[in-house]
């Protein structure tokens, strides 16, 4: 029986796997072209895709725009309108005192026996000057001061001077401090 | 040896082929994707607004508009109308039968109608241009003026009074009275300017301002009598 000593089985086997390496290496790089491809290729749709759409986005933007033209008159019209309307809003909601009718009136009725020597009516300020015949009807013009309405009306009253004239008469000035609120009614 | 090469190079080829092709034209494309789908997203939202726009626009009637616009310009003017201010409030003053006895504009200021630079004081939320009034009646008929002053266009408001005695039953009041305007907007037709629509609580004022007085002006009142030019040159 004859024996053979194979010598050289330590070469073949590194020769082996060394082809294996070269193979899989040229597998990976098909496979590596392969990916890259399909990720250019998704890229490149994507691109496509975005462009197709700015532009029909752009087109359509640019018909609105061309509507928008033509109604510019509207547009006009509705801004200037907005714009007035929401100023005399917030002029007619701000805070205001009480009507000059209403003051006059209550003035007029508590100083039926009182001459007015004047009547300042500011902002938010009034400035009676009167004159009294007697010391009676100047008590009871102070004390129809005190009422419910006038409460209404003012938020202070100061007597600001008496001073007793030559004929018995007492010439008087008050001063008022008018009550501000914020107004429902308009106008 | 060269065996050993050839086989590297396949490999090789495509990683500097991958290298290349991502250096000059994928890195440069996704950054083009990027940007676009960047300017993608507000050209959605611009016409997303214009669609807005132009719904409302499309939904406003333009004759309707028109006559509102008109009623809101005579209550509040768009420049100092200082003629017709002077007209209404002589006006009103002869309906009350009162006596005028001073009508002035103190400080008139610019009256050129595109002037948006208007002053205005801190509290002030329109700007205003104040008259001077002395009149002269009875304590009644003077009430009467206040009010009529108050509903009447263009608006206007009593900032102050002071009332004296005469004689008997006759009162002279001094009356400062403020006559409001606004100029107009300066952005009118920007295309990407939104519509903003009027709301149910200004729908109420313009409602409250269909109440106020409009009083006739006739335009001879104020047109002074210019003399006009020849309509033939060549005759003397």
């Amino acid at each position: 029986m004859k024996q053979e000593i194979d010598f050289l089985k330590g070469q073949r086997v590194g020769g082996e796997f060394k082809t294996k390496l070269f193979h899989s290496l040229k597998v990976g790089s098909l496979v590596l072209i392969l990916a890259y491809c399909l990720v250019a290729a998704a890229v490149f749709s994507y691109w496509l895709f975005l462009s197709q759409q700015t532009a029909k986005i752009n087109n359509e933007i640019a018909v609105k725009k061309t509507k928008i033209t033509r109604l510019k008159e509207v547009e006009s019209l509705q801004l200037v309108l907005k714009q007035r309307l929401s100023s005399l809003d917030k002029f007619f909601s701000a805070k205001k005192g009480p009507s000059f009718k209403g003051l006059l009136a209550f003035i007029g009725q508590i100083s039926t026996e009182i001459r007015v020597k004047e009547l300042k009516i500011a902002e938010d300020k009034m400035n009676f000057s009167g004159i009294a015949p007697n010391m009676a009807t100047l008590e009871k013009f102070l004390q129809d001061l005190k009422s419910e309405e006038s409460s209404a009306l003012f938020s202070k009253i100061t007597l600001s001077s008496v001073d007793r004239q030559e004929d018995g008469s007492y010439l008087f000035n008050i001063l008022f401090e008018k009550k501000l609120r914020l107004l429902e009614t308009k106008g | 040896m060269v065996k050993k090469s050839k086989s590297f190079l396949f490999p090789g080829l495509i990683l500097v082929l991958v290298i290349l092709v991502s250096l000059f034209w994928l890195r440069p494309k996704v950054a083009t994707i990027i940007k676009a789908n960047r300017e993608l997203t507000t050209s959605k939202k611009t016409l997303a607004e214009l669609t807005q726009k132009v719904t409302i626009l499309g939904g406003l009637s333009q004759p309707e508009l028109s006559e509102k616009v008109d009623l809101v310009l005579k209550v509040l003017p768009s420049e100092k109308d200082v003629p017709r201010n002077l007209f209404v409030l002589k006006r009103l003053a002869l309906d009350s039968e009162l006596m005028v006895n001073e009508l002035s504009i103190p400080e008139v200021g610019e009256i050129a109608s595109s002037s948006a630079e208007t002053k205005k004081t801190k509290d002030e939320i329109l700007p205003s241009l104040s008259v001077k009034l002395t009149l002269v009646g009875s304590r009644e008929k003077i009430i009467n003026f206040i009010q009529q002053v108050e509903v009447t266009a263009p608006l206007m408001r009593v900032s102050s009074l002071a009332i004296s005695q005469k004689g008997e039953g006759l009162d002279e009041a001094m009356i400062d009275i403020r006559t409001y305007f606004l100029p107009f907007p300066k952005t009118i037709g920007k295309l990407e300017q939104p519509i903003v629509p009027v709301t149910s609580q200004e729908e109420k004022v313009f409602n409250d301002l269909a109440s106020f007085k409009l009083l006739e002006t006739n335009e001879s009142t104020f047109s002074a009598t210019l003399p006009v030019g020849k309509t033939d040159l060549f005759s003397y």
